[in-house]
């Protein structure tokens, strides 16, 4: 599943690892060396819990068992009771901007297997891509579903997709395990999907803000955070190409397709990842209104348009300390 | 036995007028204590969602998949397909905020420790 690039040192005490899992970039830091190892082996249990549990692309997933018997009551793991639980959970507090109903019109779309297989797909120029017929999400009230008992019903029809909020969640679940087996602090970065908890380095955990998570790409900005996570959601990474055009990931629940372009990245800061990520997600998908949205949240943003003109919000530092564009 | 029906009007008139105030106000207590007691009740019951919904990491250990077989006769989970999808009440579970941050990122310099992007 993944691929350990080696642990080095950050500095005289934080030490950090990365690895490929889900066709993206894990990494794991600890400002204790001697944790490292007890770090890793806890992250790699979540990640495979995450996985066998909530993948949409494994066939002997738990999801995927759940979502082969529509209509029936199933009793979940308490694992995906709680991220069937956040999803609908995030589905509410964005008013169904991030909603885990949207699986359909994704797979619709040609996002049908993992990412990478996606992007291989799409340089076959053979490739036959059906005519995408955009369907709106079904929403989570078609969901039946008592977290109290883990009791789930998926009425035929309705499908779910995880991927929207499993990876942040996974981060933040990390963070909270390891730092609950070592002392100092932890950060769990998950394609850029950041957590962190337990005591912060000095100065804070710094964070290169930029359109893709993977190192070399261009920054925008370098922030410092505490406690709660960052995330990034960006239309220029995890793209396609199919016969009617590039399409991307984010797909507008509403509508069953890509948003409007508008913001090519947007940044939020939350008391955890998976909330940073749906605000940042929902920001995407909001567009034009994302500002005002954000704002009325209180959540600390940064938009960055398609021409790279940069909108801070709620406290994020300000263009002032951009380091680039 | 005019007498009577004179007395027997004077007491209900008199009583059925408190009585209909002492009705009416045991009715009005009634409400009041069904109405609490529900209220306690959803409380209870959305607190229950809360504890379970923010599970803590240790779930994490070892996912545990409950999914049985529309088949499987002991599974006293599973029930006959409906024929008619049910259309479920939008579901309330814990917060329906999100959670704002302990305070603001700052702005920082130096060697950042890794980089946040679209994956």
């Amino acid at each position: 599943m993944s691929t350990t690039h080696g642990a080095r040192a950050l500095s005289s005490s934080a030490v950090r690892v990365d690895f490929e899992v889900w066709s993206t970039t894990a990494t794991l830091i600890v400002t204790d060396p001697t944790a490292l190892d007890i770090a890793q082996a806890a992250l790699g249990d979540e990640l495979a819990a995450i996985d066998a549990t909530c993948s949409r692309f494994r066939a002997d997933s738990e999801i995927s068992r759940v979502l082969a018997i529509p209509g029936h009551p199933v009793i979940l793991s308490p694992l995906l009771n709680s991220a069937v639980s956040q999803a609908i959970r995030v589905a509410d507090a964005t008013g169904g901007l991030v909603d885990p109903t949207v699986a359909a019109a994704v797979i619709a779309l040609g996002y049908d297997r993992d990412i990478g297989a996606v992007v291989v797909k799409s340089m076959d120029g053979d490739h036959q891509w059906p005519t995408a017929q955009h369907q709106p999400a079904p929403g989570v009230h078609r969901l039946e579903h008592d977290p109290a008992t883990g009791e789930l019903v998926v009425p035929s029809g309705v499908g779910i997709d995880l991927g929207a909020t499993a990876k942040a969640l996974a981060a933040d679940r990390a963070v909270a395990r390891i730092s609950g087996l070592i002392d100092g602090g932890v950060l769990v970065s998950l394609g850029g999907d950041i957590a962190v908890a337990g005591q912060a380095p000095p100065g804070g955990w710094r964070i290169a803000v930029a359109d893709d998570h993977r190192t070399g790409s261009p920054v925008h900005q370098l922030v410092s955070i505490t406690s709660g996570g960052i995330a990034t959601s960006s239309t220029v990474t995890r793209r396609w190409r199919t016969s009617s055009g590039w399409l991307h990931h984010i797909v507008d629940p509403r509508t069953g397709t890509n948003p409007e372009p508008c913001w090519r990245t947007v940044s939020v800061a939350a008391g955890s990842c998976l909330d940073a990520n749906a605000a940042s997600t929902a920001a995407i998908v909001l567009g034009p209104a994302a500002p005002d949205w954000l704002f009325q949240r209180r959540l600390p943003a940064l938009l960055v348009d398609l021409d790279g003109n940069t909108t801070a919000i709620n406290g994020w530092p300000t263009t002032d300390s951009l380091v680039s564009a | 036995m005019s007498a009577k029906a004179s007395t027997e009007r004077q007491i209900t008139g008199g009583d059925l007028r408190s009585r209909v105030r002492r009705i009416t106000a045991g009715c009005v207590g009634l409400a009041a204590v069904a109405s609490a007691a529900l209220t306690i009740n959803l409380a209870a019951s959305a607190d229950d969602n809360k504890a379970s919904a923010d599970r803590p990491a240790a779930d994490a250990g070892v996912p545990a998949p409950a999914v049985t077989a529309p088949s499987t006769a002991q599974a006293p989970a599973i029930t006959a397909p409906t024929t008619v999808a049910p259309v479920a009440p939008a579901p309330s579970i814990r917060s329906s905020t999100l959670a704002v941050p302990q305070q603001a990122p700052a702005a920082s310099n130096g060697r950042s420790h890794t980089q946040s992007g679209g994956s």
